[in-house]
């Protein structure tokens, strides 16, 4: 008999990173890696589920600009040429420590990066979004939306036409890329201001996720907790993280990442090794990266660190998945017994990259956590969507405005790190409404399009990752430069309409460098 | 409808509140030049306010020459009075400034309901000259609001005869909980709760 409900849901963002004009470019590896070590591991192993006749659903977000990036033909053939230069490292690899004590986990990364050359080029067919699609249309995956370029929704409300055009810009990027209307959303860092969810119940969206403090301090206090969503006064649905479940796998001191047969995230051979035997496979500036190659286990608090053994780190995971799936259960049993007969929903939201780049092992783990759910069929893993049809009446509750960020509130995203960029992105919202308003009927084709671009810059220019990176002081330097790079796009294209003087070269490397949502229209930011 | 309070515990148990982000220091980092050139104003007159958590907010603003000009405050002689007043019109606090665009971080107790920032040009005879109103500040409760609004939890001390050598208290918002799964919600509604 089925005592409760686990409810994943794993978050996939990066911010839109596109170069054509390099070949090789630093923070498109941001890309290629969660490629490699989270979004293929994580198809395989769902594969991997279904072929074993084991159930399983997971929600997954994938933001707009991401799912842009996963279906961006440039993208995907370079991420190809990625591979096949990680294959032959692999190969040179495996001749280096031949009869050493490291050829083992060197065969093992050519192995797992030659398998993951074939998942994408025959399982895939070349675009990773294809694996998502697929388990999408089985029903087993619940695909929901995101911010349209993950803008931080409350600190851009003072125009509530941002807010609109980032929720319709991403219900309609959805569609296009997953050919359905998202029942859900993952609002950027879970931040929720009071009157979102008009926005949101305008857009067709039922349920979004928050902190648990979202939902606790939420007007009246909610009856059942974060075990039970409450629904909003506009009747959209708002799911609290559980952070039991949250702390058991994320804490890197107190969670299972931690354990010390798990492979160390640090150790990589691109810093390793010798720098004219790895510079082909770092960036060619000399920039050394990671590769991907680490062979070393996280051993205990020393610099010295161990080889890593991955059979025995997957293995690990089943132990792991077995106290997870315990620990859930007995939790659900507590709380059981305050939810009035209704069963309790434990939310359990990561960020995706958790689950095999941070924790290498960690999409295993996933894997056989469903396989225990199966063996013992006492909890039951479900989605928010199966949630709200299984149970269509839920407590009613003004939710509280938060977020999951430090401190659980919107400090991470306005501080002096970071605080010059608001009234640059306030004023681009204003302008744009007005110029929506002005050329609503009348823009002509050079016009339209010029229009249209300055809406991707000013969208691109809002996402929360550009702030985030200020304050945690991690590529300070590259996040400055593309704000500042996008409100000078704008700026200069408004300059442009203005004057009804068109610089064409400067047009087509913008559009083609920010070549995001091809089907945006500058209207949407008119008051019509 | 009531909630229960065992659930709310539990709901907030382990509750590490902000996951992602850690804050550091404000350290603001000099960074190379730019390419890209960008405002350093916009001449238009401008006052924003933005919460950031229950018990801070920040504002910005801009006044144009223009607007100085048409009051005769010389531009290279500015003096902002920036006042900040709640639901009732009463003001909580204010601050000044020299600068026609700046910005201010202010702290102000979650009891208000909603803020307002009135900015005025402060004539050479001290006189205030009211220029702009912000948007209204909608202030974070972040309180259990409960039935009647009651807080759900009191304090608990030491002395207390049902807590037992090695029990967890959990400090939350200036709150004490009692964190121990074997205190049965019968005891925890035992106390008034």
């Amino acid at each position: 008999m089925i005592k409760g409900y686990w409810i994943p849901v794993l978050h996939s963002h990066l911010p839109f990173v596109k170069h054509p004009q390099y070949e090789n470019f630093l923070e498109e590896f941001w890309l290629f890696e969660a490629i490699s070590e989270c979004y293929i591991p994580m198809l395989q192993r769902l594969k991997r589920l279904e072929d074993e006749n084991i159930d399983f659903s997971l929600t997954v977000s994938v933001t707009p600009p991401l799912a842009e990036m996963l279906d961006d033909i440039h993208l995907m053939e370079k991420y190809e040429r990625y591979l096949d230069r990680l294959i032959e490292l692999g190969d040179k690899e495996v001749k280096r420590t031949q009869n050493s004590e490291y050829e083992n986990i060197a065969r093992f990364y050519l192995d797992f990066f030659t398998q993951t050359k074939e998942f994408f080029c025959g399982f895939l067919d070349r675009k990773v979004l294809n694996g998502y699609r697929y388990f999408y249309d089985l029903g087993k995956l619940e695909i929901i939306t995101c911010g349209a370029t993950h803008g931080f929704l409350p600190l851009l409300s003072v125009n509530p036409k941002a807010v609109d055009v980032q929720i319709e810009v991403a219900v309609a990027s959805h569609k296009k890329h997953f050919y359905k209307q998202p029942r859900g959303i993952w609002l950027p860092e879970c931040a929720y201001y009071e009157g979102l969810d008009v926005v949101l119940k305008k857009n067709n969206i039922e349920f979004f996720i928050m902190d648990a403090h979202g939902l606790v301090y939420s007007e009246p206090t909610p009856q059942y907790g974060v075990y039970s969503p409450i629904i909003s006064p506009n009747g959209v649905a708002a799911f609290g993280r559980d952070h039991q479940s949250s702390k058991q796998v994320w804490s890197s001191k107190e969670g299972y990442p931690g354990d010390v047969c798990y492979r160390d995230f640090y150790r990589d051979i691109g810093y390793d090794l010798d720098f004219e035997y790895i510079k082909e496979y770092i960036n060619p500036d000399g920039h050394r990266v990671f590769t991907g190659y680490k062979y070393h286990k996280i051993t205990g608090e020393t610099d010295h660190k161990e080889i890593y053994n991955p059979y025995v780190g997957m293995n690990k995971t089943k132990e792991h998945a077995e106290n997870f799936h315990f620990n859930r259960e007995k939790q659900i049993d507590y709380i059981s017994q305050f939810m009035d007969g209704r069963l309790p929903c434990v939310v359990s939201p990561y960020d995706a990259e958790l689950f095999g780049h941070w924790w290498f092992e960690g999409v295993e783990f996933l894997y056989n956590m469903f396989k225990e759910i199966d063996k013992y069929k006492v909890i039951k893993a479900i989605t928010p969507a199966h949630y709200l049809d299984y149970n269509p009446q839920n407590p009613v509750a003004i939710p509280h405005p938060s977020s999951w960020g430090d401190r659980g509130y919107y400090d991470v995203w306005l501080n002096p790190s970071n605080d010059w960029i608001y009234r640059h992105l306030h004023q681009m919202a204003n302008s744009m409404c007005s110029y929506a308003n002005k050329y609503f009927n009348s823009a002509n084709e050079e016009e339209e399009k010029t229009l249209n671009q300055m809406v991707r810059e000013l969208l691109l220019a809002q996402s929360s990752d550009w702030a985030f990176l200020m304050t945690t002081a991690t590529a300070t330097e590259y996040s400055t430069e593309r704000t500042k790079e996008h409100i000078y796009n704008f700026w200069h294209l408004a300059k442009m309409v203005d004057e009804n003087s068109f610089d064409e070269a400067f047009c087509s490397i913008v559009e083609e460098k920010n070549s995001i949502f091809e089907f945006i229209n500058f209207r949407s930011y008119s008051s019509r | 409808m009531e909630y229960n309070s065992a659930i709310i515990v539990e709901s907030l148990s382990d509750a590490d509140i902000g996951y992602s982000g850690l804050l550091k220091n404000h350290e603001v980092f000099e960074t190379s030049k730019s390419e890209y050139e960008i405002p350093s104003r916009y001449f238009v007159d401008s006052l924003t306010m933005m919460a950031i958590n229950p018990l801070n907010s920040y504002i910005y603003w801009e006044v144009t020459d223009e607007t100085l000009q048409k009051f005769g405050i010389p531009s290279n002689d500015v003096k902002i009075n920036i006042s900040i007043v709640d639901e009732n019109n009463s003001e909580i606090s204010f601050f000044e400034s020299v600068f026609s665009v700046g910005n201010y971080y202010f702290h102000h107790e979650p009891k208000y309901k909603f803020l307002i920032a009135k900015l005025n040009l402060k004539a050479d005879d001290n006189r205030l000259i009211p220029i702009l109103e912000s948007n209204r500040l909608k202030l974070f409760d972040a309180t259990l609001k409960g039935y009647n609004n009651s807080p759900l939890y009191g304090e608990f001390t030491a002395e207390d005869k049902d807590i037992q050598e090695g029990d967890e208290v959990v400090h939350l918002n200036s709150m004490s909980l009692l964190k121990n799964k074997n205190l049965s919600s019968q005891t925890l509604l035992s106390k008034g709760y």
